[in-house]
């Protein structure tokens, strides 16, 4: 029987020891690599490049706890926010990125598209060569995603009808292509194409199974469509992204839809308490404030609305759920009234707009 | 035993032990740390718990059976679509009205025939009444009784007892004109059109009466649609860039003003549609008027498409006010107008007030607005089950109807779609039946198409929708009128295996006044069943104007009490015997049992 005196146990123990000791250190340097975000700056970049802003923003953010100088990572978080659509906070990273010294052009590049991305399309056209000459340099999708945007708020058909068209024609990978359909599909949701829209956003789905910006889009259709089918979308969605403040979002819609407004309120309580304050949440209070309308509880509802209001004065969806909450109340009639004129202010400039 | 004698090797073994065993433990405390910090954030929960689809619909035997075949009724209502001219006008399609024209106690049908296109000519096609001789047997009586002449293209349908004189008179409306017919004693309709000064000559689609000023005679709300003729006839397309000729939307067109008709109580009419200062922007295809605010008179609401629904009550001095915006009936939840086309009221949920249900167009939710009383109503689609609802339906003919007479109104809607080659809706749709159940302690529509019975499965372009007791058993039935396709009869026989009673009234005003904006509720072991007399509702069409309550198994019928419109009297009825069609006249005590 060997005893520790022996020089084989010592060797033994020795290996063990320097295993263990390499074990320890590769697990030390995991966490302070991960307690430090480089991790971070990695999955996000990954996430931002199969079109999961949802998750590249979290991670990003945790990077930039830890770096908050890296101008190359509030580029990226820039422009990951801009595709969440959450403009205000891509141009406060914008800024930061500036404050700290980096690219001033790709800044300019950047708020150039976010124009675009809000609607303002008068610089289009230069944008449009843009793709067309570098339709597979790097910061060719960047772009046409802002087009895609600006031209979807404007309802600017044509243009989008030209960047599916292209994008269809120059991004052939599986995600590439199942996004594609869910651009045309969302072009054709506005033009009340709801049928065709779905059936695209199917194929995107068939395309892709796992990719959850197809089931995404495909399960929010369908709640406003044919609500009946999409549990079993809307449940992959919950079984691959439970902590998707969106998946979240949907799931509550579908309690709401089904006549479940208890469930829905429960969910976007947590999704609603989770969330930074922005011009993203405004969708979510203020279907929060209907869910308490449901329910009768209009004061309820009233905070949840003055919430909305005062990050998004002028969100033809804050004034209608105002008015709508309002012509409940016998004696708020006057400022139902208010309500629903700004309303027709609103769609007067709409159409206006439209015309333009 | 001495530690001091302890053989020195053992005594060295304890160290080298020590620093493996603490290294072995910071090595697994740091790889369960790595595992718990790497564990998937988008793992999903356990126990996953899956998204409900609902309860499962019970089985049992189907509530309807299509008596259709061997009734003696073959009524096809036509459109004139084989002219391939894609008018607005034959989108509109045609209604069925349920009246005991010969007062035998069973109820008649009428259906308006619609119209075909000789050239521009608009040719209008017959309109039918069928006698109904019982046991579901019907016989055409129309040229005996002189409705065999309505040359215009017709679509809608309304029943009135206008000059008081206790029997029905018919009013059809449609393109160009309408007609009131007399009846003269049960025996003939005599057309009173002209003399009765209902000088329309605009499109019209559904209409309703009522008496809005207190006189005792009804008055007349004729919606009006677009204005559209021949010679302001667009070519329009379907969706998309090779999409063929369609059916143009009402968008393509001005909305035509509706029309109110004050009845002179002479057998005449006064157009006061500009003295009352109806609203000219909507283009109008239902009406329904009751009792919505509790005040005993009657409002009127009226379904527009493409436009928000105008909601008019009546105020002192029979001086009507809109007010479909600041009451929370215009449109939807997003401030939208919607197409709306069929609509009716009921106490849906055991408030005693009258909620307001609305059909609507294609991708839209229909809108049910439940009544809280103070003149506003809260959108509640989604909170009573209605969001659950494919949104493919383009629905016209609707009613709250107690299937199964548990003493809750469910609802019945019929579909077809516009257009003729429509993009992601079917041309024909299946009807669909909610029934009205109790759910997380509030009342729930659940789509119990599963018990409806075979009809509820087959696609059709459905249109006028009306619903009455025709063979007086106390289970409410059905008739469709069809574009371009049979009339269906379906004979309610949700009786089977179910053990629910029913009590019928028939209300009588006095002097034969004219009763809509009355509020009936009977007090049963379970509750208050509260029911409202109607004029106009579903669409184009005319239901039975007798009550139905639906007892359940409650084992008491208690006071009947009726609130008369325009009046301040309550009238109380007790020990009405359940299973019966009861007479209640105003003023009088004593109820008589009705054949």
């Amino acid at each position: 029987m060997l005893k520790l005196r022996d020089k084989p146990m010592r060797l033994l123990l020795a290996l063990v020891a320097a295993a263990l000791f390499l074990v320890i250190g590769m697990l030390v340097y995991e966490l302070v690599l991960d307690e430090s975000g480089l991790r971070h700056y990695d999955l996000g970049g990954q996430a931002f490049e199969i079109y999961d802003y949802e998750t590249a923003s979290r991670h990003l953010d945790k990077y930039l706890s830890f770096h908050p100088q890296d101008t190359a990572a509030r580029l990226l978080a820039a422009q990951t926010s801009r595709r969440l659509d959450d403009l205000e906070e891509a141009e406060r990273h914008l800024k930061l990125a500036e404050k700290y010294g980096g690219a001033a052009r790709e800044f300019e590049t950047e708020r150039q598209l976010a124009t675009i991305q809000a609607g303002d399309l008068r610089d289009i056209d230069r944008w449009r060569r843009f793709c067309e000459e570098q339709p597979d340099g790097p910061a060719f999708v960047n772009a046409i995603l802002a087009i895609l945007e600006g031209s979807y708020r404007t309802r600017n058909l044509v243009v989008v009808e030209w960047a599916v068209e292209l994008w269809l024609k120059r991004r052939t990978g599986k995600i590439d292509r199942a996004q594609g359909l869910i651009f045309r599909g969302r072009a054709r949701l506005p033009a009340e194409d709801s049928s065709q829209a779905m059936e695209d956003f199917r194929r995107a789905v068939e395309l892709a199974p796992d990719y959850h910006g197809a089931r995404t889009w495909l399960v929010s259709a369908l709640l406003l469509y044919e609500p009946k089918e999409a549990p079993p979308h809307l449940d992959w969605l919950r079984r691959h992204r439970p902590k998707d403040r969106l998946v979240k979002f949907l799931t509550a819609r579908y309690h709401r839809s089904v006549g479940e407004p208890e469930l829905a309120a429960i969910l976007l309580d947590e999704a609603l308490a989770a969330m930074p304050d922005g011009l993203n949440k405004v969708p979510m209070i203020i279907e929060r404030a209907k869910i308490a309308m449901d329910l009768d509880r209009l004061q309820e509802a009233e905070r949840w609305l003055n919430e909305a209001k005062s990050l998004a004065p002028s969100h033809r969806d804050v004034n209608a759920t105002f008015a709508a909450c309002l012509v409940r109340q016998p004696s708020r009639l006057e400022e139902a009234r208010r309500y629903q004129e700004k309303i027709r202010e609103l769609d007067a400039a709409m159409v206006d707009s439209g015309h333009k | 035993m001495s530690v001091g004698n302890q053989p020195a090797s053992q005594h060295s073994l304890g160290w080298p032990l020590l620093v493996v065993g603490t290294l072995l433990v910071l090595g697994l405390g740091a790889v369960a740390y790595w595992a718990a910090t790497r564990r998937s954030g988008d793992a999903a929960p356990d126990p996953f718990d899956p998204l409900s689809t609902g309860q499962q619909v019970p089985d049992g035997p189907p509530w309807f059976r299509d008596k259709t075949s061997a009734s003696g009724i073959e009524f096809i209502h036509v459109n004139g679509q084989e002219a391939g001219h894609y008018a607005i006008l034959e989108s509109l399609g045609g209604g069925v009205a349920m009246i005991d024209y010969d007062g035998d106690g069973l109820l008649d049908l009428f259906f308006t025939g619609g119209g075909t296109f000789d050239g521009p000519n608009i040719r209008g096609r017959p309109c039918k009444l069928y006698k109904n001789l019982g046991n579901w047997q019907f016989r055409d009586v129309t040229a005996e009784v002189g409705l065999d002449k309505i040359d215009f293209y017709s679509h809608g349908v309304a029943v009135v007892d206008y000059d008081r004189d206790g029997r029905p008179d018919l009013l059809v409306t449609g393109y160009g004109q309408v007609a009131l017919f007399r009846n003269d004693a049960g025996k003939r309709f005599i057309d009173v059109t002209t003399k009765a000064g209902l000088l329309e000559k605009s499109w019209s689609s559904s209409a309703g009466f009522a008496d809005l000023t207190g006189s005792g005679f009804p008055d007349l709300y004729i919606c009006n649609y677009v204005d559209w003729s021949f010679k302001n006839h667009p070519v329009c397309r379907g969706k998309g860039p090779q999409a063929e000729r369609d059916i143009c939307s009402p968008q393509q067109f001005k909305p035509l003003i509706h029309a109110l008709y004050r009845n002179n109580r002479d057998g005449t009419f006064r157009d006061v549609t500009r003295e009352q200062k109806l609203r000219d922007d909507g283009c109008g295809l239902g009406v329904v008027m009751a009792d919505f605010t509790g005040d005993r008179r009657p409002g009127i609401y009226v379904a527009n498409d493409a436009a928000f629904n105008h909601f008019y009550l009546v105020r002192s001095g029979g001086k009507l006010e809109e007010k479909a915006l600041l009451a929370g009936v215009a449109g939807d939840e997003t401030g939208h107008y919607n197409g709306s086309m069929g609509v009716d009221v009921a106490d849906y949920d055991g408030s005693g007030r009258a909620s307001i249900f609305v059909a609507n167009f294609q991708d839209e939710l229909h809108a049910l607005y439940r009544n809280l009383g103070q003149e506003h109503f809260a959108y509640q689609s989604k909170t009573a089950g209605l969001g659950a609802l494919s949104r493919q339906f383009v629905t016209f003919g609707t009613s709250f109807i107690d299937v199964d007479n548990d003493g809750w109104e469910d609802l019945i809607m019929v579909s077809g779609h516009v257009l003729y080659k429509p993009v992601g809706s079917p041309v024909k749709q299946v009807p669909v039946i909610m029934r009205n159940i109790p759910f997380q302690g509030r009342r729930f529509f659940r789509d119990y198409a599963k018990r409806g019975g075979p009809f509820f499965s087959i696609p059709d372009m459905g249109r006028g929708l009306a619903v009455g007791d025709l063979d007086n058993d106390g289970w409410p039935d059905v008739v469709v009128c069809n574009t371009n396709s049979p009339a269906i009869l379906l004979r309610n026989e949700a009786a089977q295996g179910n053990p629910a009673r029913w009590l019928g009234v028939k209300l009588v005003g006095k002097e034969n006044r004219d009763v809509v904006g009355s509020t009936l509720t009977l007090k049963t072991d379970t509750g208050t069943l509260t029911r409202f007399t109607k004029g106009g509702g579903s669409y184009l069409s005319a239901s039975d104007q007798r009550i139905l309550f639906g007892l359940g198994t409650s084992a008491k019928v208690g006071r009947l009490s009726v609130k008369w419109s325009w009046s301040d009297t309550e009238q109380h009825f007790d020990n009405l015997e359940a299973g019966s069609y009861w007479e209640l006249r105003e003023g009088e005590p004593a109820a008589k049992r009705s054949p």
